[in-house]
């Protein structure tokens, strides 16, 4: 990401947690605490407060009395007894619909890239090998219906940070992943871009060297004859992600490289 | 006394003998064989039934499933019952021609079990619902549990079972509540007169925005309905999917009523003005109680 940012401590990976003993992650507006009193493990999570807090704070192990639960407590019994709890980020779970600032116009020809910021999942797991408990939204967003209010259609997650054309007009969050999208208009007429429908569940999600989150960059390519738009998902992220790792790999994989969908399943 | 006794072992062998040379035993085979055919048929009906519903059932309409499983089951049973007959003995010539007799007179006495029939038929055929839909006829709503050849089943909110026969679903109007993947929630409302429009909407805007589960897309709807006698009537509509909709009234009628309320906005009751006339005098008011009651 551009220098003279704060890079985020990475808050995801393997913790181990002695008995008796308890940890806390903060990640923005996430809050997770869990306790492990053999045999079992008490987990609670809230999402709350302001959607562009960048606090990230690790505390684990910790003092037990020290890490209050805040939101719904949950007790688990894990198949394996041993205080290990691994936290991954990942994508969101549904395709997410994300909007320029304004309409934007591509014109025959034009070629642009857009940024998107979206909220990362996190997965917690317990024991080892690790199971999953929990997989959930560091930050709920809203629901929204891409297509026509009769069917066919498609829910899709809504975010209502605009796609931004420079990368430096993005919030940089801890718990938020950046999404570059190139568009490339081939059709010989002009198309509006209004809303763009990413398809998440299908992208792996890197980590680079500051600890900034990115997906794999998505390329889409709008042709004439057809009207179909083709969707290429690139093999990383892209250039501007220093030293980049993966992290964690699609919901859904696909078997093709590229997708071909309506334009219409993409934009609108 | 004697001749007592002889009268009853005659009555008993006028029974038994044409009882014993009937059931010779050769007819006990028959009628043993014709059992098991029964039998065997029987559970070849299930078993067609099942094989039906998992080789080809799974990829049809839960109500086409369930309509020719049925008409699976009762045919191989039919056949099973003729076999069986046919094996006891009996001629089923002489009875499908009884049949059609028997048929005939029951057509004539069955015309509304018909009627359901075919209008069961039509049912299916229009595909105006399926299992698991939440429907309303009449005054009843509820999930479709089953939809049979005579009838559909309903399991109302208050989990009561509703027995609804096809000829009057025919004939009356169904709405599918669970047609569309995503629905719109009306709320009426109404806002005091002195009350600016463009600052309620913004309230209730937010307070869409703030749920969640309430569609982004398609946009809310903010919409002045008329002028009411206390109150502007306002109409504010709101998205949701299938799946979210019935939980999300109560919240987001609450909610909205809340986020009014907190932003200080007057919800009125019905008042009346009343107008004494700009030449009369403003009327008499008496303040009872106050400080001092008493007077003192």
């Amino acid at each position: 990401m551009t220098g003279g940012r704060r890079a985020p401590a990475p808050w995801w990976g393997r913790f181990e947690i002695p008995d008796g003993q308890a940890g806390r992650w903060r990640i923005g507006p996430f809050t997770l605490s869990a306790h492990w009193r053999p045999p079992e493990w008490r987990v609670a999570r809230e999402s709350a407060g302001d959607l562009l807090d960048d606090v990230v704070a690790v505390d684990c192990p910790a003092d037990p009395d020290a890490v209050e639960p805040r939101g719904e407590l949950v007790r688990i019994a894990p198949a394996t007894p041993r205080g290990v709890l691994a936290i991954t980020p990942k994508l969101a779970d549904r395709p997410v619909v994300a909007r320029p600032e304004t309409t934007f116009r591509l014109l025959p020809g034009a070629q642009i890239d857009l940024f998107v910021s979206t909220p990362v999942w996190l997965e917690v797991g317990i024991g080892e090998p690790p199971q999953t408990i929990l997989d959930e939204a560091s930050w709920r967003l809203s629901d929204t219906w891409f297509g026509a209010v009769t069917g066919p259609g498609e829910l899709c997650y809504a975010i209502h940070t605009a796609a931004r054309l420079r990368l430096e007009n993005l919030p940089v969050l801890p718990h938020r992943a950046v999404t570059k999208v190139r568009l490339e208009n081939r059709a010989g007429e002009t198309v509006s871009l209004e809303r763009l429908n990413l398809p998440f569940p299908h992208l792996s999600l890197y980590a680079d060297a500051g600890g900034h989150l990115w997906t794999q960059v998505v390329s889409v390519r709008l042709e004439a004859a057809d009207k179909l738009a083709e969707v290429d998902l690139g093999e990383g992220p892209p250039g501007e992600a220093r030293e980049p790792k993966r992290v964690a790999g699609p919901r859904l994989v696909v078997h093709r490289n590229i997708l071909v969908r309506a334009k219409s399943a993409m934009l609108d | 006394m004697q001749d007592s006794t002889a009268n009853d072992a005659a009555w008993l062998r006028g029974i038994w003998e044409p009882v014993s040379g009937y059931l010779t035993a050769q007819k006990l085979v028959d009628w043993a064989l014709a059992a098991l055919v029964l039998l065997v048929g029987l559970l070849a009906a299930r078993l067609a039934r099942a094989t039906f519903r998992r080789l080809i059932g799974v990829r049809l309409r839960a109500q086409h499933s369930l309509v020719a499983e049925k008409g699976i089951f009762y045919a191989v049973l039919g056949l099973a019952a003729i076999t069986a007959l046919h094996a006891a003995g009996a001629d089923p010539s002489v009875l499908l021609g009884a049949a059609g007799i028997l048929t005939l007179a029951l057509g004539f006495a069955s015309q509304t079990t018909v009627s359901n029939l075919i209008s069961g038929l039509f049912l299916v055929g229009e595909q105006a619902l399926k299992v698991g839909d939440l429907i309303r006829v009449g005054a009843n709503e509820g999930y479709v549990v089953s939809i049979d050849l005579l009838s559909i089943k309903l399991r109302t909110f208050n989990n009561v079972l509703v027995r609804l026969p096809n000829e009057t679903l025919l004939k009356s109007e169904i709405v599918n509540l669970s047609h569309y993947p995503i629905r719109r929630l009306d709320i009426a409302l109404g806002v005091a007169y002195k009350e600016d429009l463009g600052r309620v909407q913004d309230v209730l805007l937010e307070t869409a925005a703030k749920n969640p589960y309430c569609l982004d897309e398609p946009k809310p709807l903010f919409l002045v309905t008329g002028y009411g006698d206390s109150a502007v009537l306002l109409q504010f509509s709101v998205w949701f999917t299938r799946d979210t909709y019935w939980e999300s009234i109560h919240r987001m009628r609450q909610r909205a009523f809340e986020a009014l309320t907190a932003a200080g906005v007057e919800i009125p009751f019905p008042h009346r003005s009343i107008y004494a006339g700009s030449v009369t005098e403003p009327f008499p008011v008496r303040v009872v109680g106050g400080e001092d009651a008493s007077g003192r």
